[in-house]
């Protein structure tokens, strides 16, 4: 706002040729004026200004000025405007330097390992270049945990996106107002946990000997008898909805909220019925929304580690705890990159939702605004 | 729906809590949370966990605020390189990272490498496209430009002026992005046990090989911190969205202060 104002005033003192001394003023004058909120009086000083020096040097005025600002310079803009000229200056006043600390700490602490996993991935023990590591981490058992994970994420993000997209419709079509506010406060803390101390609440919960199981079984149903386990892939997508539902729900609330009740109204003035309007306006308006809550899901689902780990103590095989087992060096040493080759599948596979994510966005865009 | 759903997500805190009050023969019993609270590990555990968080905090505070600022102020263009840039870690699996901080990181001095300051380093990565986020939406909400300049004209130097007149302003905003960071740490499991650092989750895990009720004592109380700390944020953001914006501001300040984060955590 301020820089708009100043440089509003900078185009006008320039179209009237000021000198250089001016127009230090009246920038100074222009931040002094709008601490107090007088903008109105900037135009008549300005128009009160005299028209004199030359052009050349004005412009380079107003260079140096807008370089300084953010540098921590403490010189007045005159001061600056008699420095030589251009050379040595880029160093401390070229916009890019304040992104370099940035720039090098992702380089060191992110890109760096992460561009040494996938180099690792493409090479053999000996060093050279190979597609061994690849071939061996999409077959036999590590192809086996890849659809292991596949098909934990899947049908987990599946369960939580379709349960929430019903919550969601039963909350906002609930008349209380306190059920609409809290279920998204809910919502996000229940979306944050996850790891060891949920996984211990499920064993507590559902475990051999949990409450839950306990009870049931002195009512005569022993789920474990009935073939359910906690220590399973269904019991793992049991305690994934914990977290899964409530990300799905904030994802949908929103959606949800935006159907405007007009739309089902002029659907319905044109004759159509309850039906029509969902077949034809409001899923596929949603469908967005639900699938790129579906892609969310998924990733999230795909790359967790901590809860499986803790609740199946390694025995189910998916492609994070098998990276793990690399990482903590249980496995043949033979094999040293293959977790790296592991390791690149997952990243790929998590890139390709994320693009597919991107494009659905898109499309929501163009809908939504 | 509602109902089951609301039973689905209180019946495990029910029982949990039911079953860490569990002593001998089914009786009531506290001992679960005495000698979870007694035990030495517990605080060495605990203190790492925090010792790490409050590091990575610091870190992270400073070089997100530093890079906001400056691209805000100074270079305008390179925002959508910065938002760019600090969104990529979440392409990569935190268990995908670990591999690359194993393998390819051993060069760096051992005080680093071999010591928890490796984990504070990295859960500044972690942590990085939420706040990130948190950070520039505060800085981008208030005027900030002008503040400095009316900062500047009055004759303060750049060091008063961050610190005296915007810090104060972007109080919440740090807050919000602080305390995320803080919660990551102390609930992050993956890379803390695959890089044998025993920090509170990784010590919660072996503890519950042998000790089923302790284990299950501590998640319970794990869950309710986090239950307490991210209603605090959730509460203080309303509150300051309240009086600034007004009502209407209300639910963009919760958005903000409550961006889900536990995907690291899991």
């Amino acid at each position: 706002m301020a820089i708009g104002v100043s440089c509003l005033v900078r185009q006008e003192a320039l179209s009237h040729g000021l000198s250089r001394g001016e127009l230090g003023e009246i920038d100074s004058t222009t931040a002094k004026l709008e601490a107090r909120g007088e903008l109105g009086e900037i135009d008549s000083t300005t128009a009160k200004l005299e028209a004199r020096g030359e052009l050349g040097e004005i412009d380079s005025t107003t260079h140096i000025d807008t370089d300084n600002e953010g540098t921590g310079e403490t010189q007045s803009i005159q001061d600056a405007a008699t420095l030589p000229g251009r050379s040595g200056r880029c160093l401390w006043k070229c916009p890019a330097v304040g992104v370099v600390p940035l720039l090098a700490y992702m380089g060191l602490f992110f890109f760096l390992p992460a561009t040494g996993v996938l180099v690792e991935a493409f090479r053999s023990n000996s060093g050279h270049f190979s597609l061994l590591n690849l071939a061996i981490a999409t077959h036999g058992t590590y192809l086996k945990s890849l659809s292991v994970s596949v098909e934990l994420s899947t049908l987990s993000a599946g369960i939580a996106a379709v349960a929430g997209l019903v919550v969601v419709v039963a909350i906002v079509s609930s008349p209380s107002y306190m059920i609409r506010r809290v279920s998204t406060s809910v919502s996000a803390v229940l979306a944050n946990t996850g790891g060891i101390p949920l996984a211990f609440a499920f064993i507590a919960t559902l475990g051999n000997f949990g409450v839950i199981t306990k009870l049931l079984a002195q009512a005569g149903f022993n789920p474990y008898a009935h073939g359910f386990s906690l220590y399973s892939i269904i019991g793992l997508v049991v305690v994934y909805q914990y977290f899964l539902l409530p990300m799905m729900i904030l994802v949908m609330l929103p959606a949800v909220q935006g159907l405007r009740r007009e739309w089902s109204e002029s659907a319905a003035s044109l004759g159509g019925t309850r039906r029509q309007f969902w077949r034809y306006v409001g899923l596929p308006l949603l469908a967005p929304s639900f699938f790129s809550g579906l892609l969310v899901l998924f990733a999230d689902a795909f790359a967790a580690y901590a809860t499986a780990a803790a609740i199946s103590g390694g025995v189910i095989p998916l492609v994070p705890i098998e990276i793990g087992n690399f990482v903590s060096g249980n496995v043949i040493a033979n094999q040293s990159h293959l977790g790296d080759a592991l390791g690149l599948e997952m990243v790929v596979m998590v890139i390709v939702v994320a693009v597919v994510y991107g494009t659905v966005q898109h499309r929501r865009a163009r809908w939504t605004s | 729906m509602l109902g089951a759903a609301t039973v689905y997500f209180v019946a495990p805190l029910i029982a949990s809590a039911r079953f860490s009050f569990e002593g001998d023969h089914g009786s009531l019993s506290l001992s679960g949370y005495t000698s979870a609270l007694g035990s030495h590990e517990f605080w060495s555990s605990l203190s790492l966990s925090v010792e790490v968080g409050l590091g990575a905090v610091a870190l992270e505070l400073v070089l997100m605020l530093g890079t906001s600022l400056w691209v805000y102020l100074h270079a305008p263009k390179w925002r959508l390189f910065v938002e760019t840039l600090t969104l990529v870690p979440i392409v990569v699996p935190v268990v995908v990272l670990v591999l690359g901080v194993s393998g390819t990181l051993r060069f760096l001095p051992s005080f680093i490498v071999f010591t928890p300051v490796i984990l504070a380093l990295e859960y500044v990565v972690l942590a990085m496209p939420y706040a990130y986020r948190i950070i520039d939406s505060g800085v981008r909400s208030i005027n900030l430009s002008t503040m400095v300049d009316a900062g500047r004209s009055l004759g303060a130097n750049w060091f008063r002026v961050i610190f005296t007149v915007l810090l104060p302003n972007l109080k919440g905003a740090l807050l919000g992005a602080g305390f995320m960071t803080f919660g990551l740490v102390l609930g992050e499991y993956v890379m803390a046990s695959l890089l044998s650092f025993n920090t509170f989750p990784v010590w919660l895990e072996t503890v519950g090989v042998v000790h089923a009720t302790e284990a299950v004592a501590l998640s319970v109380l794990s869950l309710l911190g986090t239950v307490v700390v991210l209603g605090a944020v959730a509460i203080v953001g309303s509150a300051r969205a309240k009086d600034r914006l007004g009502e209407r501001g209300h639910d963009k300040a919760q958005g903000v202060s409550t961006v889900p984060v536990g995907a690291d955590q899991r």
